[in-house]
């Protein structure tokens, strides 16, 4: 019998807003090339399907008004969402998800908007965009390896103490633009500020997510390696226009306004 | 004593853009920007020189599109029009174009036709008072400097509050953003196509404004035109979509392009795609409000070619070959749709840029429904530009067959797929673009002998030509 795997994407119609569906869509055709049977379960607002029941959750990021909407939703959904951390399933929350998954986020006029608190951080809105490419080194089961990303957030996520940020920023601002941590772990939920999507020109990170939700599963072998030359040219070629580009980097960042 | 500063702004500006035109330089900003900075109420002059007869256009896409139309008709009809025709839409853009364009002798028949940066219009609107603001459509689109999309909307409805008392907006009424920008109490005419059978019963892209922006709640469809265009209304706070009082009907295919009615008048369009048809009922609305006789749009819309850039037909070394911008994931979706129900196509070219005026981030691509292309029977795939491995791997995860290659250099993709020989046909090269590639492509075109197909040999194109770049 074929392995099996079931992908969780978590309000797919209100967290889309920087590609976040990539990150599900090539979660699936790297399970789906490798001859596993691939469920992808949409979950919205008040639906009652159960987060237990997959092997891994993904979540995006939105606008305000769905990031409020996504709140409400998620606080109900708490226990559950424990349950079924603590019964295997890995997470994966992108931007407006990651600060979701935070203990709450304080926006400009001071009110919090509660998150679910399972990562130890909050996040507090900050008067200027953090926006650009994004190079950062990520550590899995002990070995290195170099994430490309793009973020686009105007929140400021700190870490308290004792939780590890995910990646450390070699290019770009992370959670906060002071220091140089990008996103959290803890256990098997991560979250990040990197979109692009994120796994598209990250591979490496994409079958390590994958590999960890099949434990689950029981599935304990190696993944039968892909083709990904498009892939390792395009991070290639990343690596060297972000040397060309540094220093030049978004001139936009902080203004929030337009210019030709 | 303002009249005095204005001329010394223009002339000043006209002088700096043709000294820079020496130079082999583009002048869509400086001028402009020295212009106001002599004169900082620069746009009061030009709003009360044209008092009445000024337009702006505003929205994600089809701007320029709507703005050539426009032009070109007024043109027809006897006006003569100033307009930012290459696309510079920033208040220095604007200026730069009346610098370079502004008649002192007045006529009887002018008109100032812009297109506006959405973040640009509550800025320029109280000086320039226009007579019409056109809205076309809000999509996300380079989210990297313009924010949220919710803001951009924010943005342009706050510019119509100022609108004087005889403005009138022309809306895109199928679009539930577009409408929600309308302030109450605004003199306003609505757009849109009424034809249930171009109604999808679902939408499958990526689709913005899911929700009213009045009382949040999820909106309802009776069907899509394309994106979250279509007939909407909202079951919390019951607004919906209006019946359009300027409506495109009974559309049909026609060879390559759509046959339809407006206003009880026949319009042949020269290109299949319906977001096209909007722009044809943008500036139609535009025009009416400025008061062009329907003796002169009547026969206007019978050929209606919206090429200029945006989708120009080429050939190159016996090759035919389509030249289109794409440059965001609404826009690029509509290509698609142009892409599969044209015949014979063998080699397409993907122009992925990430500079500055391209927008830096290129994860758009994946909200683009690029699996549309599988089971698509073209030969080759050629990512190009300085992206072009982002907009190979995007093609790999939609599982298109063919076969796929990389070349940086936009133009030795493009020369490479000319040359092709191999394969079972050398037929149409389909170039899609972002931005920064598409002038310099078009003028490497021409410069190469390539020849601009106008498919029946007519020579009523609008009188707009555009060839230059700038950014
Ligand atoms: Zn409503």
């Amino acid at each position: 019998m074929a392995t099996a795997v079931t992908i969780g994407h978590l309000y797919p119609d209100l967290l889309d807003l920087y590609s976040d569906r990539g990150n599900v869509m090539i979660l699936e055709k790297r399970a789906r090339w490798r001859g596993m049977d691939v469920e992808v379960r949409r979950i919205g607002v008040g639906d009652g399907a159960e987060l237990a029941g997959c092997d891994l959750l993904v979540m995006g990021g939105g606008m305000d008004r769905e990031q409020n909407l996504v709140a409400r939703d998620l606080l109900d959904r708490r226990r559950e969402f424990e349950r079924a951390v603590d019964e295997g399933t890995v997470v994966l929350a992108i931007c407006g998800g990651y600060q979701l998954l935070g203990e709450y986020f304080e926006t400009g006029r001071g009110e919090k908007i509660p998150g679910i608190g399972l990562l130890d951080l909050y996040t507090v809105a900050g008067e200027s965009r953090m926006v650009g490419n994004v190079a950062a080194v990520c550590r899995m089961d002990g070995r290195e390896e170099t994430i490309f990303g793009y973020e686009n957030h105007s929140g400021r996520t700190f870490l308290r103490p004792g939780t590890e940020p995910w990646m450390r920023v070699v290019q770009g601002f992370g959670n906060n633009g002071e220091d140089r941590g990008e996103g959290a772990r803890k256990g098997r939920v991560f979250g990040t500020y990197l979109h692009g999507p994120l796994l598209a020109k990250n591979p490496g990170l994409a079958d390590w997510l994958l590999r960890l939700a099949l434990e689950r599963r029981g599935f304990t072998g190696e993944l039968p390696p892909l083709n990904d030359r498009w892939e390792e040219a395009a991070r290639k070629n990343l690596e060297q226009r972000l040397i060309r580009l540094k220093g030049m980097e978004s001139p936009h960042v902080g203004s929030g306004s337009t210019g030709e | 004593m303002d009249r005095w500063r204005f001329r010394v702004a223009v002339w000043t500006g006209r002088i700096l853009s043709r000294l820079l035109r020496g130079l082999g330089r583009k002048a869509t900003t400086l001028p402009g920007v020295v212009a106001l900075r002599l004169d900082p109420r620069f746009f009061s002059s030009v709003g009360r020189r044209f008092r009445g007869r000024v337009v702006l256009i505003t929205g994600t896409n089809g701007k320029t599109t709507t703005n050539n139309l426009l032009s070109e008709w007024l043109g027809r009809d006897g006006w003569s029009v100033i307009s930012n025709r290459l696309g510079a839409n920033l208040a220095q853009g604007l200026a730069s174009a009346v610098v370079e364009q502004l008649s002192f002798r007045r006529r009887p028949k002018e008109a100032a036709v812009f297109e506006v940066d959405e973040a640009t219009v509550a800025k320029v609107v109280e000086e320039l008072k226009p007579k019409v603001v056109v809205v076309t459509n809000f999509f996300r689109d380079q989210m990297d400097r313009y924010g949220e999309l919710d803001r951009v909307v924010e943005l342009v409805a706050e510019g119509l509050k100022k609108l004087p008392e005889d403005g009138i907006c022309v809306v895109n009424g199928d679009d539930p953003l577009a409408h929600s920008a309308v302030p109450e109490n605004c003199a306003v005419r609505f757009f849109g196509v009424d034809d249930p059978s171009r109604l999808q019963p679902s939408c499958r892209e990526v689709r913005d404004g899911k929700f009213c922006r009045f009382c949040g709640h999820a909106l309802a469809y009776e069907g899509f035109f394309y994106g979250q265009i279509g007939v909407w209304s909202c079951p919390g706070c019951n607004r919906s979509r209006p019946r359009p009082s300027i409506a495109a009907r009974r559309l049909t295919e026609a060879g390559e392009g759509l046959d339809f009615e407006v206003e009880g008048w026949k319009a042949r369009l020269d290109s299949p795609g319906l977001y096209n048809v909007y722009n044809v009922l943008a500036a139609y609305g535009a025009a009416e409000a400025l008061g062009v006789s329907r003796d002169v749009l009547g026969p206007a819309l019978r050929r209606i070619r919206t090429g200029l850039g945006r989708v120009e037909r080429f050939t190159l070394g016996g090759r035919p070959l389509t030249l289109a911008l794409v440059k965001n994931p609404a826009g690029f979706n509509e290509q698609l749709k142009v892409l599969r129900s044209t015949p014979g196509v063998s080699d397409v070219v993907l122009v992925l840029n990430d500079l500055y005026a391209d927008g830096t981030d290129v994860s758009w691509i994946w909200d683009v429904e690029m699996e549309q292309l599988a089971g698509v029977p073209f030969e080759r795939i050629w990512c190009a530009g300085t992206r072009a491995e982002d907009m190979a791997v995007r093609v790999r995860y939609a599982e298109w067959s063919g076969e796929l290659r990389v070349i940086r250099e936009p133009r030795d993709a493009v020369e490479f797929a000319a040359a092709e020989k191999g394969g079972a046909t050398a037929g149409r090269i389909f170039v899609l673009t972002t931005y920064t590639s598409l002038y310099p492509l078009r003028d490497w075109i021409l410069e190469r002998g390539g020849v601009e197909d106008r498919g029946d040999g007519g020579d009523d194109r609008p009188f707009v030509s555009r060839s230059t770049g700038s950014v």
